[in-house]
Parts: C-alpha cells; structure tokens; sequence
C-alpha cells in the first residue's frame, strides 16, 4: 500500500460536470409519456367501437415497432434508445391510421417499414426527413390498397366511410346532421384517427403539457378552413361540381386532417422550428389537404399533404428572424 | 421563458456577513506573473502586492490576509494566517522570513490625479480598469443579481450604498461617457447622483450584458455601450473608501451573502454553514447556468467570483451526447434568436465552419437551451468546444486570467 490517500479514498467525491446545472426536467421520456396520454382517449374509442379488433392492431403495430428497432439498433451496434419511448408512440400513431380489421401481416410490415424506412435508416429519432408513421402508412397505402380501405376490411360493421360518400356521390349524400355523429367517431376510416372528438381532447393536451407547439395544428386547420371555404364558395364558379366542395368544417369532421394536424404534422424532426415556417408549414400542408381531397385520387388528403409539404421543411427552416444585431450570415 | 426559478430578487433580505480571521487563503495567479520575493515561509502582511499583470483587464494580487506564505505552485499561493504583521523595525518571529511583503501597507490618495494616473493606481490595487475606461455613449451598472441563486445586489443597494457611491465618483473620473444608466430590478428603490434609472423585469436571462443592453437602450446594439456588474462597481467602492489594494469580495454562497477575503476556501464556507456534502454532488463557482463544477474544496474565492452554490444528486437529468430531436424548443427560448439545435449539430459532427456561419460568436452561453432541452443535451459544451476549435472566446476564457 502507498503511504498518501489513494485515488478512490478521497470522499466526498463530486460530479465535474457541465453547465447549466439546472435543468427544467422536462425530457424526452416525458414527452412520451405526454404523448401515449394523449392518445389515450382515441384508442379507448377505438377498442369501444371496434372492440379486441382494434386492440389487436394497436398492440401488434406497438409491438413490432419496439423490435424492430431493438432488433435494429443490435444489428448494427448502436447505442439502444429504445427505452426512451418513442417507438411504442410511434406504433400507437401507425396503427391509429389503419382499418380495425388490417390483417395481422399489414400491421407488422407496415410497422416495420415505419420504424425502418421512416427514421432508423436516416440515424434514428430526430434524424428522419419525413414522419415515419405516414411513411408506413404511405408504402402500405401505394402496395396494399384494398386492405388499407377501411370499408373493404370492416364488411361487418354498420358504419359508413363518409370521405368514399362524398368523393363518389358528393357531400349532399351525407344525411343531413350527421355532424355530431361524425364528430364522436360515427365513421368508418382509420380506428384512431377517425375517433374526431377524443383525437381533439388529446391533441389540446399536447398543446397544454406543451410537447408540440400551437402554430403548426393551429395554422394546418386555418388552412384546411380557408381552402375549403374558397372552394365552396367559389368551386361552381372554376367549374367545380358544387358537390365536390363541402362546406369547410365537412374536412375536419371526416377523415384523418385533426389527428395529422395535432399529432403527425407537429412530429418534431421532420416540422419547422421557428415561428414563421410553423405557420408557412402548416398553411401549405392544409392547403394541400383540401386539394387532394377534391382532385386526387386519395379520398383523405391529409396525409399525403403533410408528407409532401415536410420535404420543404429545410426550406420553412429559412424563414426566421435574423440574430441578435440583425446581422444575417 | 416564465420559470419561477429564473427569478433574480429574493423576497427575504439576506444579510452580508462579514467574514474576519480565515485561517488560510488561496489565492489562484490566473495570468498574473508572481514577483520573485514572493517565496514559500515569507511573511506577507494584509494588501502586500504579490503577483501583477501587464493588462487593464486584469487587476494585480495582493496578499488577502496577514499570515506566511505556505504553499507556491505555478498556478496559485496559499497563506496561512499568523497574527498581525510585525512593526516595521523587524522584531522576527522564529520561522517566517521578513522582507518587504511584511511591511504594513500605507493607503494611497486619489486627489488630483488625472484619468491616466487614476487608472493606473487602481489597476495596482488590484482593480480591472478596462471596462471602466473604455470610451462609450452610455454606461449601465448592472443592479440585477447576474445568475439565478446569487442574492447581494439588494443587499449591497441597501446596506452598501456609501460604497457604490464612492465606487461610483471613481467611475465618473474614469469615463466621461455622456449617460450613466442605473438598471435595477423592478421595484428596487435605490438611485446615484449623475445617473439614470431604469427598471428592468429581474428575470434571467435579463441580467446579462447583450439582453440587459438590448432592454435599456431599445437597439442590439452594443458597441457603444459599456455595461458592468454592481459587484465591480462594490470592488472599485471598496478601494475608494480605503485606498488600500482589493483583498474582499462580496458572493453569495450556498444561499447566504458573505464578505469574506479574497482566496477565502470552498471548505471554509462549509465548515462556518455545518453544510455537509455527498459524494455525486456538485460544487459549482459561479452561477448555476454558466459556472464551472469544481473537483476540490481548497479552491479560493477569485475576485470573479459571486457566488458558489451546490447542487445535489440527480437533481438534474444527465447530460449526455443523445441525439437532436429537433423539438424546437431551444430555439424558441435563445435571447439571441439563434438556431441551437443546428449549431450544436454542427459543432457536435466538427463542422466547425458551418458553426461560424450560424454566428455562434453571437451565443452568450447563457445556458437556456441546455437547461431546456428534452433530449438532455450538453449544449453548452458543444458551443464552447466550437468556439475553441474556431479561435472565438468563450465565457470561462474570460475568466480564466483573473
């Protein structure tokens, strides 16, 4: 033994670390908790409309996407931040796009794909360009129509899909105040996100706990309104069927646009960050929803809206303001 | 960003302690050559100049206590205390050497110098002229406590004004800038002959230099303005009353306001509060957003320094090197309107160049983006290791030559 103190003798022993040495404690698991809370509502709907067939795709494609990127992350030996969450919400929000009676191959490819395609492939959470779960949801889309049609894989089920309605025989076909039964989730279309009311409950609460920022759902709504409501008025009159242009809020009460505005248009890496390409963002990807509805072939436009408007992401990025001393580089 | 713990005024009144008869000091050179009399067991008396430097931003050092020198290494003195210094005729304790470091030192007299004289004599007490004398269209003095934590400005506007009066008159010799421009928290009472008032919201980060300047002048511009802390204005203070060299210090330690000898022990503190710390725990010098963690307790207060405050265990979230997730969040919080997730990318990855397009010579390093985000980031390590590789200052640069 040495005669001085050696090294692991001298107590106490104190953390050298880096500042600042506090911190709002605020983190990325805690967002996800944040988030799974959110979705709580929509999914119990879900399992009440559709019972264990919901439950099934919500659990699989939860499942999947937490091994797959475990399984991914071992495979090429990187460091495991599966424990953070944000794979099981991203599961939850797939499988909340998918029919409740999606076959059990199209949820676990899907969710793979989500995880895979969607971010790992890019370095892993905040390095994907695009939100994974419309990626997932867009190859399933693209490969598998027929089973990602909600009418043809819930034969069973007495409800209606209101966007094929009003794509093929206009929105007059819709009875007349349906809304509030659209509203409560009276519809067939993705199990989550056609549960109107309680994506909304849990959309406001990632607004209060402030995981995602108002701008974007709040200027993706005004977008979807102010187009819908400049083709309603004005649709006959560019030579478009008055059937084809509802009345605005007809867009936000059918399909998925609440659930992508609150939940999937907000993900943070692939949406702007500062204030002005929120709105810019948001605008565009609702003002891309009402167009796909009216012209596309795809009868629920806000997906693929909010696809297309994320590759201008770095673009948004550009409007800011200048730095302190109003100095641009 | 609203957060109760930014707040900068206390609403209890935390008394200055004055601390007399610390049984040793240690004083850190920093850039400051030591003078060659200086030696291990040489007696030095209270105020005796030690070490020098040939800058305006950095004061001389002078011995803090009555004592004998007792350890010398290249970066610091330590000096054991031992009574009062001997008369000047020499009659010698034992051990102790006697030179001229022993002898009493005699005030100096301020009257009738000229502005290049003044600042001078106050650089060999000890004081950092620079920002006093540097020429500017307006001269703010920073009245709100610089970090979270740190609570003497009010006690200093209420017990010390005489100081900051004095301190003040020296200032007014030293600049001759056409507005002074007092900046006190809101509610905060306290007013000096010759200067302005201006009542700023006591939140950080309002109380550092580029915001506070942004707030009182309504511009970002800086270039014509001088801005400086209450607590240098209480250094020079402090030495226009005596004319002696700066051996105190005022600072904040672990929530209670000390004035205590310059090189005053991290341990000593410790042991007058009965504070005990853990093993895990952090000691930090300076302020909670940007002071640096220290790895020993023998570190001595620097006239930089005020405040040291701790903090326990796993009352913070590690910091480690997670990934970006591009929340956004920092970049709603920078008060200098700069993009921290894309810098801290850059400098993360090396693309140090790319760092300097984004103007991380803009960042103050206030440490709001670190506190902020989610993924536990260490923010502002990558910016200063940015800075490093780029040849830019950093704040704990800054600091280091005192």
């Amino acid at each position: 033994m040495t005669q001085g103190k050696t090294f692991t003798e001298i107590r106490p022993r104190f953390v050298v670390d880096t500042p600042p040495f506090m911190h709002r404690g605020y983190t990325v698991n805690a967002m996800m908790r944040d988030m799974l809370i959110a979705l709580a509502p929509a999914a119990a709907a879900a399992i009440w409309q559709y019972g264990i067939e919901a439950f099934r795709v919500m659990a699989l494609a939860a499942g999947i996407c937490v091994l797959t990127q475990s399984l991914w992350e071992k495979a090429l030996g990187r460091q495991s931040r599966v424990f953070d969450g944000s794979a099981l919400v991203t599961g939850v929000l797939f499988a909340f796009l998918l029919p409740a009676g999606a076959p059990w191959w199209l949820v676990a490819t899907g969710s793979a794909l989500t995880v895979i395609l969607g971010r790992e492939v890019f370095g892993g959470i905040g390095c994907n360009p695009l939100c994974p779960p419309l990626v997932g949801w867009a190859a399933m889309t693209v490969s598998w129509p027929v089973y990602m049609d909600p009418t043809a894989v819930n034969l069973s089920s007495s409800l209606l899909d209101p966007l094929i309605r009003m794509k093929y025989y206009g929105w007059t076909a819709l009875s007349q105040g349906s809304e509030m039964a659209l509203l409560l989730g009276g519809q067939l279309g993705g199990l989550g996100s056609a549960q109107i009311a309680a994506v909304l409950a849990g959309g406001l609460y990632l607004l209060v706990r402030g995981v995602v920022r108002w701008e974007i759902p709040a200027a993706c709504l005004a977008g979807v309104l102010i187009t819908g409501a400049v083709f309603w008025r004005f649709g006959p009159a560019m030579g478009i069927g008055p059937a084809s242009a509802p009345p605005p809020h007809l867009y936000l009460l059918t399909g998925s646009t609440i659930f992508v505005a609150f939940f999937l248009a907000t993900e943070h890496s692939s949406s702007p960050v500062a204030v002005g390409g929120m709105f810019a963002y948001g605008l565009l990807a609702g003002f891309l929803t009402v167009l796909i509805r009216i012209f596309g072939m795809y009868p629920d436009g806000a997906p693929f809206a909010v696809l297309l408007t994320s590759l201008g992401t770095p673009m948004f990025d550009l409007i800011r303001a200048a730095p302190f001393g109003g100095k641009r580089s | 960003m609203k957060d109760k713990r930014f707040t900068l005024v206390s609403d209890t009144p935390c008394p200055i302690t004055v601390l007399n008869d610390i049984p040793l000091v240690r004083l850190q050179f920093g850039e400051r050559t030591p003078l060659t009399s200086v030696k291990k067991r040489v007696r030095v008396a209270k105020g005796a100049l030690l070490a020098e430097h040939g800058s305006p931003n950095v004061g001389d050092m002078h011995a803090s206590i009555d004592g004998v020198i007792k350890d010398l290494t290249a970066s610091y003195v330590e000096i054991q205390y031992e009574g009062l210094p001997l008369d000047v005729a020499g009659t010698a304790a034992a051990a102790a050497k006697d030179t001229e470091l022993a002898r009493p030192v005699e005030p100096v007299s301020f009257d009738g110098l000229d502005e290049i004289e003044l600042g001078k004599t106050l650089k060999r007490l000890g004081i950092a002229i620079r920002p006093f004398t540097r020429p500017c269209e307006l001269f703010i003095i920073n009245c709100l406590n610089p970090e979270p934590g740190m609570l003497y400005t009010q006690e200093l506007l209420a017990v010390h004004m005489p100081v900051i009066e004095a301190g003040f008159s020296l200032v007014r010799r030293l600049n001759n800038a056409p507005e002074f421009v007092l900046a006190l928290p809101e509610g905060g009472s306290a007013s000096l002959e010759g200067a302005g008032v201006r009542h700023v919201s006591p939140q950080y980060p309002n109380s550092l230099a580029r915001p506070l300047i942004k707030i009182v002048t309504g511009a970002e511009r800086t270039k014509h303005v001088t801005l400086v802390r209450l607590h240098n204005i209480f250094q020079l203070g402090l030495v226009a009353r005596s004319g002696l060299p700066l051996t105190e210090q005022v600072a904040t330690v672990f929530g209670k306001n000390y004035l205590a000898p310059l090189g005053t022990p991290v341990q000593t503190f410790l042991d007058i509060q009965g504070f005990k710390l853990e093993s895990g725990d952090s000691v930090i010098l300076g302020g909670a957003m940007r002071g640096v963690a220290i790895s020993g307790l023998r570190r001595g207060l620097r006239k930089v320094d005020d405040a040291i405050q701790f903090i326990p265990k796993g009352s913070r979230p590690e910091l480690e090197d997670n990934p970006c997730i591009n929340c956004g969040a920092c970049v709603l919080v920078c008060p200098m309107r700069l993009r921290p997730n894309m810098l801290s990318r850059y400098a993360e990855f090396g693309q140090y160049e790319s760092c300097r397009k984004e103007q991380l010579a803009t960042c103050i390093e206030c440490g709001m983006c670190g506190w902020i985000c989610p993924a536990c980031r260490p923010m502002q390590q990558y910016f200063r290791m940015a800075k490093l590789q780029l040849g830019m200052p950093t704040f704990q640069h800054r600091l280091r030559g005192q």
